[in-house]
């Protein structure tokens, strides 16, 4: 009951960009394990929101659904009140390259291209041609993330940073409604950690992209407009930033630290650099 | 350029080394195939050129054999010892009745009719053994090809003037304008001069061959105006059983004989080096399928990561798939490619050696159909490298970083 009562009020939000129902993900056919147990979340349009949890409390498999790279097993996802969960395979592909942009933890490029034709890449996957039509946008977008003269390396010839801010030029070029970012600083040292956050933010604000990233990093979600915790395939804590003081949002994201036990603190250094 | 294209190009550029190990294998396995082809296919014309190239494809003769009557008539013990012609040989009589109709017929290159006997040549106290033929040059030319392959003196049989072989001439020390003497079956020596002398390029021909006028033959052989047989060539000398059929029906009273019955062993010889010449071919190209097949399949693994990315970012199960088939067919068309090239240098190279005795030819359309069945090939082997690529989960591949 409590849960259709909540749903109900997930719908009466207006702004609502991407809406996920009841949201069940099993795997396994005889012995089945509950990736995602029933969960609901509504994602509004120029949100910065980061899902923070432990390892396999099911964060990446939610990504994964509300960025149409897999389907529930049961509950509903609507993107802009129209439902995707049932669409086939080339009619997902054809979603996530006109709606979605995607940023990996591990970059990710096309190391056969320059960083300019990985940017162009999902142009020419919507078009179905390898063409230049979009080269000024691509290019305005390198010169955004600071790579304007990195632009015909191969993806191969560029630092870890360098390469992650050219995947998120390319999770720009088709001018998505949404950015999901797994892990976008996982693999990046402290330097490029901050780079790549202040730039996510950046295009976060001043092209009021939503964004939702999944991190182990709370750091990151500390600076988030909202915070997701999930625990054992469900959301724990759901909660916005703004307002909170430090002391009340590092008690609501390290509860544990707060207690000043420098034990848990070894923990959490540890969980932090993954 | 469509952006799967681009993407295949890119991943074959990208494994440089693999890419040029696979062409060179197709290459290789063309050029074999080109290679043996040819060498098989011009040493077979060359063996049928030598059987057949100068000489009737198929014969017109009297139905009855005159050899077999004449031993019946004259019961056990006949002596034939002054060779096998004989007066009271059946002759082909109405044989301008024949040679009309045959004309007409649309596999005819040449037709020839011909007066066949033997005689013993004596000049200078040697006796040789030889076959005479009486023909009129204007038909028997084309055949034999007579006038081309001259020696000495000019192609033309008249009156008591013949046509010798080089190797008998040779031996017997002759030259053109020399006399000569005949002794035919009938006892009478009869003399001729010699008009010229040629080279069939044969040696028992160019040894034993004589050709003199028809009508002069008719004379010295006694066979008023009938003739041995209708010799004649067709334009598809392969084809000369299914031709011969049909006139056995067509003449009726006749016997007709094609170079294909009298050369079966040649021909059945000729047929298993061609089946174990296709049998290699097809060895090769299926070497070279598993090959181009084994490349992409290992490249499928090796690029799940790109193939993931791209489909996440909204690349269908189709281009997915036919990024590998597009590789393929590359791989298939420059391996095809670069193979004609190695194949018709080899060819080449071969040729100038002078090893052999005829000249290794290849044969455009077969070289085309080779260069084909490896671009087809290629494809072929990308199916299941290109289904394993449409089934890739995104997901799976970009997790497994």
């Amino acid at each position: 009951m409590a849960e259709i009562s909540n749903t109900a009020k997930l719908l009466q939000q207006e702004e609502s960009l991407l809406l996920g129902e009841n949201l069940v993900r099993e795997y396994g056919a005889t012995i089945k394990t509950y990736a995602l147990d029933g969960v609901s979340l509504r994602i509004n349009a120029g949100e910065f929101a980061s899902i923070i949890g432990p390892s396999g409390c099911g964060k990446s498999t939610l990504l994964n659904l509300l960025g149409a790279l897999d389907r529930p097993t049961s509950g509903r996802l609507l993107f802009k009140g129209k439902e995707f969960s049932g669409m086939s395979d080339d009619e997902l592909a054809l979603f996530r390259n006109r709606n979605i942009g995607f940023i990996f933890q591990f970059h990710h490029l096309l190391s056969e291209f320059t960083a300019l034709e990985n940017v162009l890449l999902p142009t020419w996957i919507e078009s179905g041609r390898a063409d230049r039509r979009k080269e000024e946008r691509a290019k305005e977008l390198l010169s955004l993330v600071g790579l304007e003269d990195r632009m015909n390396n191969l993806a191969n010839n560029l630092s870890g940073g360098q390469q992650q801010r050219v995947s998120i030029a390319r999770a720009l070029i088709n001018e998505p409604d949404l950015i999901l970012a797994d892990e976008p600083t996982g693999n990046l040292d402290s330097e490029s950690t901050d780079q790549v956050y202040d730039l996510l933010r950046r295009i976060n604000r001043e092209l009021n992209m939503t964004f939702l990233i999944v991190t182990h990093d709370r750091h990151i979600a500390e600076k988030s407009d909202r915070v997701i915790e999930m625990k054992d395939g469900k959301i724990h804590k759901d909660f916005e930033t703004r307002g909170m003081k430090g002391d009340c949002l590092w008690a609501e994201l390290a509860p544990a630290n707060c207690k000043a036990i420098p034990q848990k603190m070894e923990t959490l250094e540890a969980e932090q650099t993954f | 350029m469509s952006y799967e294209l681009k993407v295949a190009l890119r991943f074959l550029k990208g494994g440089k080394t693999q890419t040029i190990f696979i062409i060179v294998g197709i290459a290789i396995g063309v050029a074999v195939q080109i290679f043996l082809g040819a060498l098989i296919g011009s040493l077979q014309d060359s063996l049928v050129e030598e059987t057949i190239g100068n000489s009737a494809h198929i014969t017109i003769l009297n139905e009855e054999d005159g050899l077999t009557r004449l031993l019946a008539e004259e019961g056990e013990g006949a002596s034939l010892l002054r060779g096998n012609y004989y007066p009271y040989q059946k002759t082909l009589n109405n044989w301008q009745e024949i040679f009309q109709k045959i004309q007409g017929e649309e596999q005819v290159k040449a037709v020839s009719p011909v007066l066949s006997g033997n005689a013993l040549v004596r000049s200078t106290g040697k006796d040789r053994s030889v076959q005479i033929k009486g023909i009129q040059m204007k038909q028997a030319d084309p055949i034999y090809g007579i006038s081309s392959r001259m020696v000495e003196g000019t192609a033309q049989v008249e009156a008591n003037s013949l046509l010798i072989g080089k190797s008998l001439a040779d031996d017997m020390g002759l030259g053109s304008g020399d006399s000569i003497d005949l002794l035919t079956p009938s006892g009478q020596p009869v003399r001729f001069f010699v008009g010229g002398i040629f080279d069939l390029e044969n040696e028992s021909l160019n040894s034993s061959l004589l050709f003199m006028e028809l009508g002069r033959a008719q004379t010295l052989f006694q066979s008023g105006s009938g003739i041995s047989a209708i010799e004649v060539q067709i334009k598809d000398p392969f084809i000369a059983d299914t031709v011969a059929a049909k006139w056995r029906v067509l003449l009726g009273g006749v016997e007709i004989r094609e170079w294909k019955e009298q050369n079966a062993q040649l021909l059945s010889a000729l047929t298993s080096q061609s089946n174990s010449s296709y049998t290699i071919q097809f060895f090769v190209i299926l070497a070279v399928t598993f090959g181009i097949s084994s490349v992409l399949a290992v490249s499928v693994i090796q690029k799940s990561r790109e193939i993931g990315i791209l489909k996440a970012m909204g690349t269908s199960k189709k281009s997915a798939s036919r990024i590998f088939v597009l590789q393929g067919l590359i791989l298939g068309s420059i391996g095809a490619l670069v193979g004609v090239l190695l194949g018709v240098l080899l060819l080449g190279g071969f040729n100038l050696s002078q090893s052999l005795s005829f000249s290794i030819v290849y044969k455009a359309k077969e070289v085309l159909l080779i260069a084909m069945i490896a671009v087809g090939a290629g494809t072929l082997a990308s199916v299941i490298p290109a289904r394993r690529s449409a089934a890739l989960n995104p997901m799976e591949a970009i997790k497994n970083g």
